[in-house]
């Protein structure tokens, strides 16, 4: 089977036009995400036009939360951490980060957004509410790195609660003790990266972080996300990530995870579901899109492992401390 | 009806003006057809959102918000706003409420980290056995619900009481061996209730019990030797555990050199291999280590193939 880049293109852009549907109002709190999945879909396609930019950025910046800083998912919510990290991929993609960067205000407010979220163990909460994830320490890192804002007060600390989330199994969880869960190991790992803190970790350490992630593939080829859990298509990302991230990618089985994620296409309306025949969604055609190409599928644009994004534009991106 | 937790009634709203969206995108909207109690109930919440009204009414709205779109965590913080301004005396009705979220909408994390906000802030009078029926009763329905064991670690730290959880865990593994939730919860408890040696002697009778009963069983494996690694790390793995993972690939002779599937026998533990290839690696004895990662690569675990290749390596350098 082959990918087919044209569905995928039509099925993104069709759920732009889908506003007349009720789930896709009832996902109002994923909307920046979802725009950033869909604008990262387009991109690795070779296909980064088919949305209006200026369109684009005047809604992300209709996202922006003038009251605590940051970026809510949708106008009128309250920004979280996760969504600010989709805002500034979207603008770093689309050449818009000066909105940020060049308006004084909303760079200070933004900063302090993110760094008043991170907690006395140098842990972060997505928003003021508490609650505390090591996604959330990377998405941190990773707005401040796209901000070329990163400094050692905030990484020296983040940094010490990312080590502490390893587990004795040779994964990451959630929190320090919380299970190993493939979607951590990309968070964890990926925050290091950034901050250019890999070598914290032991040889002996990767090897085993290396098993944990390439134990995680399935006879049949596709990835897990955790022992004895299905496989699903968006841990061909969290994991293959991960083990880019540590140079170890060829640990995986490339034939059979490349044909596990296109057994997942929808042939008829485009898009990528989390197994075959189930319900195609955006979540998961970014990441099978985005596994394939770090699988080195023919004619994709390549993704920078550590930040989801092309490399063309994490390029650009100032780098911080050791690599 | 002014109680925070009377029904939502739509009549106590007549003299709000509801907030359209505005998203800055050509064409606002006009084209939107989305259900008209959604259409209602959101501008409804943009607007006390925006005077941030803390009041029953306002309560009553966001339980209505909620059962409609329960990932809207916007209006979860709002909720939490209004109960510490007027209904933080009132927590056992919010637990009650927020129960019955939970049970309807299972895969849902925004309950989780809610009730931590609830219990963090609000609870100094409360026990772990307040947080007890919700959680069993979830775990139960979904034994590997990442977000309930990650709040119940979360609760049992808070509250300092680890006396239900090995009991909890036991039944877990009983039902389901393959339960890697409950065995990283066990290997939570047991690092952060100090045991004795006594203690850890019998955890790893009670781990090899389990191993024999399903010897393909990586949680099971993995947690051996984390308990080896954390509690016994001057004795390493050596001696008895090498005999006690040897049984398990009987068949199979390490000493000899494979150089096809077919001539390979039938074990009973890929683990039991690869446990008995690491150690043997660290014990410097070299060629049957290779030999064991051989017999994976080709037999045993070929999809890993590559990575068992590079241990080989390894070993050669
Ligand atoms: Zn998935």
């Amino acid at each position: 089977m082959q990918l087919l880049k044209e569905k995928h293109i039509a099925y993104v852009k069709s759920l732009d036009s889908h506003t007349d549907d009720y789930e896709y109002w009832l996902s109002e709190h994923l909307r920046l995400n979802g725009v950033y999945w869909g604008l990262t879909v387009l991109c690795i396609l070779g296909s980064p036009e088919t949305f209006d930019k200026d369109d684009v950025i005047a809604f992300v910046m209709s996202c922006w939360d003038d009251k605590y800083g940051g970026f809510a998912p949708f106008p009128r919510h309250d920004s979280h951490l996760l969504s600010t990290l989709s805002g500034l991929q979207i603008l770093a993609t689309l050449g818009g980060l000066d909105n940020v960067k060049k308006d004084q205000l909303k760079l200070s407010q933004c900063l302090k957004f993110i760094s008043s979220n991170q907690l006395e163990d140098g842990s972060f909460q997505g928003d003021r509410f508490g609650e505390v994830d090591a996604r959330f320490s990377y998405n941190a890192l990773s707005c401040l790195s796209i901000l070329g804002e990163l400094t050692p007060e905030v990484v020296d600390p983040a940094v010490n609660f990312v080590l502490r989330c390893y587990n004795f199994d040779g994964g990451f969880g959630l929190s320090p003790g919380a299970e190993s869960h493939a979607s951590m190991a990309f968070t964890c790992l990926g925050a290091l990266k950034i901050t250019g803190k890999l070598h914290l970790l032991s040889p002996e350490q990767i090897d085993m972080i290396g098993w944990w992630l390439c134990e995680r593939q399935l006879p049949e080829g596709g990835l897990n996300g955790r022992p004895s859990k299905l496989p699903d298509v968006c841990y061909s990302w969290w994991v293959l990530s991960s083990l880019a991230i540590i140079g170890k990618l060829e640990w995986i089985d490339y034939e059979k995870l490349t044909q596990f994620i296109l057994s997942c296409q929808d042939e008829k309306r485009g898009g990528i579901s989390d197994r075959p025949n189930n319900e195609a969604d955006v979540f998961h055609t970014v990441f099978g899109v985005a596994g394939l190409s770090l699988l080195g599928y023919k004619d994709l644009v390549p993704v920078d492992p550590t930040y989801c994004m092309p490399y063309s534009i994490t390029a650009t991106f100032q780098k911080y401390g050791l690599y | 009806m002014t109680d925070c937790y009377d029904e939502f009634n739509l009549e106590d709203y007549a003299d709000v003006e509801p907030l359209p969206i505005v998203t800055g995108l050509k064409d606002e909207l006009c084209q939107i057809m989305y259900s008209e109690e959604y259409k209602q109930l959101m501008g409804l919440m943009r607007a006390f959102l925006s005077s941030n009204e803390l009041t029953p009414r306002a309560m009553r709205l966001t339980a209505r918000v909620i059962a409609v779109a329960p990932a809207f965590y916007t209006a979860w913080n709002y909720r939490f706003n209004i109960v510490v301004a007027i209904a933080k005396d009132r927590l056992d009705q919010e637990f009650q409420w927020l129960d019955e979220v939970t049970l309807n909408n299972p895969k849902n994390y925004q309950i989780w980290s809610y009730r931590q906000a609830l219990v963090e802030n609000l609870g100094q009078d409360l026990t772990l056995r307040g947080d007890l029926p919700i959680m069993d009763m979830m775990l139960d329905d979904d034994t590997k619900n990442y977000h309930v064991w990650s709040y119940r670690k979360w609760a049992v730290l808070h509250f300092k009481d680890f006396t239900h959880e090995l009991s909890f865990v036991d039944k877990l593994i009983d039902r389901d061996v393959y339960n890697n939730s409950a065995w990283n919860h066990r290997m939570f408890y047991m690092k952060n209730v100090s045991p004795d040696d006594r203690t850890i002697d019998e955890e790893i009778t009670y781990t090899k019990n389990k191993i024999e009963l399903v010897p393909q069983n990586i949680s099971s494996w993995n947690y051996l030797r984390g308990l080896y690694d954390h509690f016994k790390p001057e004795t390493g793995h050596k001696g008895e555990l090498l005999k006690f993972a040897g049984g398990f690939i009987d068949a199979l002779d390490l000493n000899a050199t494979a150089d096809s599937a077919e001539s390979l026998p039938e074990i009973e533990s890929s683990y039991a291999l690869e446990f008995l290839a690491s150690e043997y690696a660290t014990e410097g004895q070299l060629q049957r280590a290779k030999n064991a990662y051989q017999c994976l690569a080709l037999k045993y675990d070929p999809i890993r193939g590559s990575f068992w290749n590079y241990k080989i390596t390894t070993l050669e350098a």
